[in-house]
């Protein structure tokens, strides 16, 4: 929201004082508030994750990858030789006892002989099938930063151990045990925010989603270096990290009888750190940024925590906390998420290996810092890769069998450079098949696109890092046309199948405008209010068109919005400014106070409300 | 003491279906209640439901709300639910403990000689048997199936074995000698 924070009338519709939504954080492209469609911002996209800092070539992250695919399988060793104290606790403490110790989150411990020995059997199944410890991408491809990932050799100790009867070995060989803190791992943070009410999780039934919301507290800007999450319970399955300006989630929450709100489309204000991925999933530490690369988080911000649950056999009180580290340093560069996706996805029922793929032509030299991966219970295989210009092959990422849940983002080891001109490429299969256990129905239906979990989505993100300010810019307007251009493809296609589809309409609409076609555009939002009389958005949109060539058009399309959404302060801010501009000053005042209301210290609305004060007092 | 589980186990295979209303455990090989004293689970009723549980398994405990369901809605039907404790390292305290975090209403046993795991043919926690009151085990295995490996489950069972087996029972019909996978946690083998 920062390029609008300037106070300043709105006067045509891509400069309204859209005060949130704009995923991103960016100088001004006159697209920027696409990017910040629902459909996107609604998906997995978060996240601050850094990787160490240091560039490396193409060539040597090639030759990186290539040295970890050589991974040399195991190499049986002599009968009798292997024993828990000095083969199979390092492995053990190091891979699984971050979670699997006491407080650890882990439904038991493995610290010692006794603990390991009873659970044997189980070690050897989960980490043969790699269930355990939870860690999606394949080895071999793109190395990761913190992977929770046993090598081959490991696993193949574990195996011999435990067919060997789990031997102890001699007191001797146990190295010491390692500590492990249940305290913040960076020390003391600067803000701490806790769940306020704690949840109580029914002990039965499906998974529960569920968005909790944390007030800060925040005074002031600041910028953040680290943030660690730390879960209260074992229930807790992942987490995204979200924030949110205005009271818009806080009302959602108190709407609610019980703590928190459901569903998992979130209230368009409700953004990711721009640029960033900030999520948590069990053994997951703190998410550092790297130096230069801090981000801000606006005063009077509220965490809003989007948290999958998983119920236990008992009910389980859910009361997370989150905690940041502050710096003084200004970010000198900043990344930028570019999200592959899908929108398309008709996936025709009992269908076992339904494909889609999406690529994007890098505009720019970039570094890729991170990855994150969407998709729900349908998907299987995920394939991230460049193709470089030279058509070398560049990989990504490399999911074998996706699990929603233990989904997360991941930080290369070192940034993947890509020169401009690669292409990064997205493809992803999905098993809508009986055969599937995950498949929400049964029997199976046609599934199409959508947030629900019972919907399927295909998203692949890229935190980019250009090499300056100006490839930034660059590559934010050259994706934010793509994004256009991709939303207007769609949504027509969804208008032949559907002519009085009132939200295809209204994105159509949207797209349009932001590419100047105002005539366009307008048709299409006029159908979609003429289809459903109470499309909120079709009805701002409409405000906005008209705010200077029809002002009275404006007022009852404002008032409209205003009637079916008290809490939209958008199009208070608007209809106060149209007053302003009308001389009715104390109406104005009325719609900035209560635009204020649902959204405190908006930059753009505070801006508003001083021209108003300066206008009442006499210039 | 596992020679005599054996042979108990022999002895039951040999005369349970001759022997009708027998008691199918020899007085030495009984589990115990949490108090230390012999329990013989198989009395009068319509069958006998063992449930193999442990203390921190997350998938045993789990089903404790499915579990707790069926207790109240066979129970009082004639049938006897019996929570079966198999990790000998769980002592009566932890287990007490558990019972009453997870408000698990049935009766509990522990089986530290595994005497029945064996009858039952138990491999994992949790994981159901069902026994005629003469002793015949005619169903053991996954109570449904929720879990199809460690790891990966439905969002909702598509078969509920265990209870079907128990409405038939609850409505007298002949039911033959069935099993099914259960998925769980591995009961370790005794030293």
């Amino acid at each position: 929201m920062s390029k609008r924070s300037k106070a300043r009338p709105a006067l045509n519709p891509s400069k309204s004082p859209a005060a949130s939504g704009s995923g991103t954080k960016r100088r001004g492209s006159s697209v920027a508030w696409l990017v910040g469609l629902g459909v996107l911002v609604a998906s997995g996209v978060v996240f601050c994750a850094l990787v160490r800092p240091g560039r490396v070539s193409t060539d040597s992250a090639l030759q990186l990858a290539a040295s970890i695919s050589n991974e040399r399988p195991y190499q049986p060793r002599p009968p009798g030789e292997i024993n828990f104290n000095r083969h199979i606790a390092p492995i053990v403490w190091q891979q699984c006892a971050g979670c699997h110790r006491e407080k650890g989150g882990a439904p038991f411990p493995l610290l010692s002989y006794a603990q390991a020995k009873a659970r044997a059997r189980d070690i050897a199944k989960v980490t043969q099938s790699r269930y355990m410890p939870p860690w999606l991408p394949e080895g071999g491809v793109v190395a990761f930063a913190d992977e929770r990932r046993l090598t081959l050799e490991q696993i193949g100790l574990i195996q011999q151990w435990v067919a060997e009867g789990s031997p102890e070995g001699p007191a001797g060989e146990l190295p010491p045990l390692p500590a492990w803190s249940d305290e913040w791992q960076l020390g003391r943070p600067d803000l701490v925010a806790e769940l306020p009410e704690p949840y109580t999780l029914p002990p039965d039934g499906r998974d529960v989603y569920r968005n909790f919301v944390l007030p800060m507290g925040l005074k002031e800007k600041r910028y953040v270096k680290a943030v660690e999450f730390k879960a209260n319970t074992r229930v807790l399955h992942h987490v995204f990290i979200r924030f949110d300006r205005t009271r818009q989630s806080r009302r959602l929450d108190a709407q609610d009888t019980e703590t928190g709100f459901g569903g998992m489309a979130l209230p368009p204000a409700v953004e990711s750190p721009g640029g960033y991925f900030l999520s948590w999933q069990p053994g997951r530490g703190p998410v550092r940024s790297r130096p230069g690369l801090s981000w801000a988080i606006q005063p009077g911000s509220d965490i809003v925590l989007q948290a999958h649950m998983q119920p236990s056999g008992k009910p389980e009180r859910v009361q997370p906390s989150v905690a940041f580290y502050f710096t003084d340093e200004i970010p000198t560069n900043s990344p930028f998420k570019i999200g592959l996706s899908s929108f398309e996805l008709d996936i025709p029922a009992g269908a076992h290996n339904y494909e889609r793929r999406d690529s994007y032509v890098l505009p720019v030299n970039a570094q890729v810092l991170a990855v994150l991966p969407h998709t729900h219970y349908l998907g299987r295989e995920v394939e991230g890769y460049a193709v470089l210009p030279d058509g070398r092959k560049q990989w990504l990422l490399k999911i074998h069998q996706w699990d929603f849940n233990w989904q997360s983002d991941y930080r290369y080891r070192e940034p993947v450079s890509l020169p401009k001109g690669s292409r990064v490429e997205m493809r992803m299969t999905f098993d809508n098949s009986s055969e599937n256990p995950r498949n929400p129905n049964q029997p199976p239906v046609r599934v199409k696109y959508g947030l629900q979990s019972s919907d399927e989505m295909a998203e692949l993100w890229l935190q980019l890092l250009p090499e300056n300010a100006q490839d930034g810019i660059r590559l934010e307007e050259d994706y934010a046309r793509r994004l256009v251009e991709d939303i207007i493809a769609f949504q027509s296609r969804m208008l032949e199948q559907n002519p009085t589809n009132a939200h295809a309409h209204a994105q159509l609409a949207k797209a349009l405008l932001s590419r100047r076609q105002l005539a366009e555009g307008l048709a299409h939002l006029r159908q979609a209010v003429q289809i459903d009389p109470n499309y909120e958005e079709a009805h701002y949109h409409l405000g906005v068109l008209a705010q200077d060539s029809d002002p009275a058009v404006a007022e009852a399309e404002f008032n409209r919005t205003i009637q079916i959404n008290p809490e939209n302060f958008k199009a208070r801010n608007n209809l106060g400014l149209l007053f302003m501009r009308q001389g009715r000053l104390m109406e104005a005042e009325e719609q900035f106070q209560a635009a204020l209301q649902v959204n405190p210290g908006d930059r753009t609305v505070m801006g508003n409300l001083e021209l108003l004060r300066r206008a009442q007092t006499g210039k | 003491m596992r020679a005599v589980a054996f042979f108990v186990t022999m002895f039951l295979v040999a005369l349970t279906s001759t022997l009708r209303g027998a008691d199918p455990l020899a007085a030495e090989a009984r589990p115990v209640g949490l108090d230390g004293q012999p329990v013989d689970p198989f009395q009068s009723g319509k069958a006998t439901v063992l449930l193999f549980v442990r203390t921190d398994c997350p998938i045993s405990n789990r089903y404790a709300p499915e579990v707790r369901r069926l207790h109240d809605k066979y129970e009082s039907q004639g049938f006897n639910f019996w929570l079966v404790y198999p990790d000998p390292d769980e002592t009566s305290d932890e287990i007490r403990q558990h019972v009453k975090e997870f408000a698990y209403p049935c009766r509990v046993l522990r089986d530290p000689e595994h005497v029945m795991v064996r009858l039952s043919k138990a491999s994992v926690t949790p994981e159901s048997a069902v026994f005629t009151t003469d002793g015949r085990l005619i169903y053991h295995g996954r109570i449904d199936d929720r879990y199809v490996d460690l790891g990966r489950k439905r969002p909702a069972p598509s078969a509920r074995n265990l209870e079907e087996v128990l409405s038939s029972l609850a409505r007298g019909e002949h039911v033959s000698a069935s099993s099914a996978p259960a998925v769980g946690c591995a009961i370790p083998t005794l030293p």
